[in-house]
């Protein structure tokens, strides 16, 4: 098998469950799908060196980029909304409202979030792929809960009431 | 809790769709390329730095002087006269015209490119060992040497070399000194009885228009015919030394505020008809001590017209006396701020290393952290 063909096999076969984490990383279905393709982009460009794991390489590369690309739009965007205030459900369901509370978090919060409750990940796991320390990301994660209750108080049920 | 809350963020992500981009794959190859160039480009700049940076510092002047590319439109005395120490010896000795001559601490025969300012350590051939006189046509095209009584004259130009084997007259040549029309060579020495002796040497074969007089061999003749500017004979004359068409000696006073207890004046050539170059030795508690350079008025001008400038003060100490190719000192304009010496080390008109070290190592520099920024970016 040749790179070329090597690595379009990994993006026909992986490339949807990495939009999906990249959606839930973003918060935002245009920037999901730049944040894969940019991850792709520098899997092709190293694939030599990680073609033998080259998933682990695009996940990791998306989380740090994402949390890249929040810091410059962190100087670039400003916000009019009011950020601690609790949501208005624009839709009834729990979906809408866990979307909308999700893109209230900090991109370090919502990471830790998904690497613990989308992709399973331990602390320790967690940890090592965004070069923290496991109480850091203990911390985080329990922030961002508490964060998605404030945000959306609905939510309690879905994130326990102490967790 | 977790189940809950894995479930909902699962059926959340799976609003996601996928499209793959065929043009991932060639993206990605073009930023290796492009990655890998940039790479290379700082690598070779980092390596330019360092290069540039260790010419800088460094203390081996075959490598400083030899350096620079800057070339001089017509040709100039360069405002530092260095002694380069051993060099790699050019056997192509049509090096073109110099400005500068003198054996240097390693007694080797170096010549100052006039155009570039490059040293260069000429092979001639039948040197003697006590090297005697290096003479350099006031042109910067001929320089001549002799062996006891044998003497040679090189043509910078095409490496030609002109042999005037020793003869009754000149069994040995002591002196050897320029008209300032470049082709007639004056030598003193001893003819094969011991007798002093002198002549002169044409090199186009033709007579001159201008006759020298009598006393013309005892120093450099005007090119007016006039004046012969003399070596002093010790280094704490109130006075240049001249000698007119009659045999007169003509003192011409030195200024007493540059020199308190007198000075040495070793006569070069002439810059115009009434202007001497010449090495000057300032004792100690002159205003410039030591060996140096000065331009001044002969004696036959006027005391108002007269003038004394000091062309560079940075010449080696121990190799004495330079021979300069005069014609190459610029006549002057009348005012104190113009410069006589090019440095060639920096712009024009600069008499330190000049800005030019400086901008290039900022350029790098600047080249350097561009690069690492491209790299970041894109890595990002």
């Amino acid at each position: 098998m040749t790179d070329r063909s090597g690595f379009d096999a990994f993006v026909h076969a992986r490339g949807p469950v990495l939009a999906r984490t990249a959606y839930l990383l973003t918060g935002d279905h245009h920037l999901a799908e730049d944040l894969v393709q940019a991850a792709l982009v520098q899997a092709a460009k190293h694939w030599e060196r990680i073609h033998t794991s080259p998933e682990a390489y695009v996940r990791r590369t998306m989380y740090h980029q994402n949390i890249s690309w929040w810091r410059r739009r962190r100087f670039t965007e400003t916000s009019l909304e009011a950020y601690d205030a609790p949501a208005a459900a624009v839709d009834p369901t729990v979906r809408l409202t866990l979307e909308q509370a999700l893109r209230r978090l900090t991109p370090r919060q919502r990471t830790v979030l998904v690497l613990r409750y989308f992709e399973d990940l331990t602390e320790v796991q967690t940890a090592a792929e965004l070069g923290i320390s496991s109480g850091a990301v203990k911390s985080m994660s329990r922030q961002a809960l508490q964060r998605l209750r404030v945000l959306a108080p609905e939510l309690a049920d879905l994130v326990g009431a102490d967790a | 809790m977790s189940t809950d809350l894995r479930e909902e963020l699962d059926a959340l992500a799976r609003t996601q769709s996928f499209s793959p981009d065929p043009t991932t794959w060639d993206r990605g190859r073009r930023a290796r390329r492009r990655d890998r160039a940039l790479a290379a480009l700082a690598a070779v700049v980092v390596v330019a730095g360092l290069g540039g940076a260790a010419l800088l510092s460094t203390s081996d002047r075959q490598a400083r002087t030899a350096s620079t590319d800057e070339v001089v439109e017509g040709g100039a005395i360069p405002s530092r006269i260095e002694d380069p120490g051993e060099l790699d010896l050019e056997t192509d000795l049509a090096v073109g015209r110099a400005s500068v001559a003198f054996f240097s601490s390693a007694a080797q025969a170096v010549v100052i490119g006039a155009t570039d300012g490059r040293h260069r350590a000429l092979d001639l051939p039948d040197l003697s060992l006590d090297r005697g006189p290096l003479s350099l046509s006031p042109d910067g095209t001929l320089l001549a040497w002799r062996n006891g009584g044998r003497i040679h004259v090189l043509d910078l130009d095409d490496g030609t070399r002109a042999h005037y084997p020793s003869t009754r007259e000149h069994a040995d040549v002591s002196t050897l000194t320029w008209a300032p029309d470049s082709d007639r060579l004056l030598w003193n020495g001893t003819d094969d009885r011991g007798g002093k002796s002198g002549g002169v040497l044409t090199m186009s074969g033709q007579d001159s228009s201008s006759v020298l007089s009598p006393s013309a061999l005892r120093g450099i003749p005007s090119p007016t015919g006039q004046l012969v500017a003399v070596a002093s004979l010790r280094t704490d004359e109130d006075a240049a030394t001249f000698v007119d068409r009659r045999g007169r000696t003509v003192g011409r006073a030195l200024p007493a505020d540059l020199y308190p207890d007198g000075a040495g004046v070793t006569p070069l050539g002439w810059a115009g008809d009434h202007l001497v170059v010449a090495q000057a030795y300032g004792p100690p508690g002159s205003y410039v001590e030591g060996q140096h350079l000065v331009l001044f008025t002969s004696p036959d001008r006027p005391r108002s017209e007269w003038t004394f400038r000091i062309v560079t003060r940075d010449v080696p100490q121990d190799a004495v006396p330079l021979s300069i190719a005069v014609d190459l000192v610029p006549g002057l304009d009348g005012t104190s701020s113009q410069r006589l010496t090019h440095d060639f080390s920096g712009p024009s008109g600069s008499d330190g290393p000049g800005w030019l070290p400086y901008g290039l190592g900022a350029l790098l520099a600047l080249l350097a952290a561009l690069a690492f920024v491209r790299l970041r970016r894109h890595r990002a």
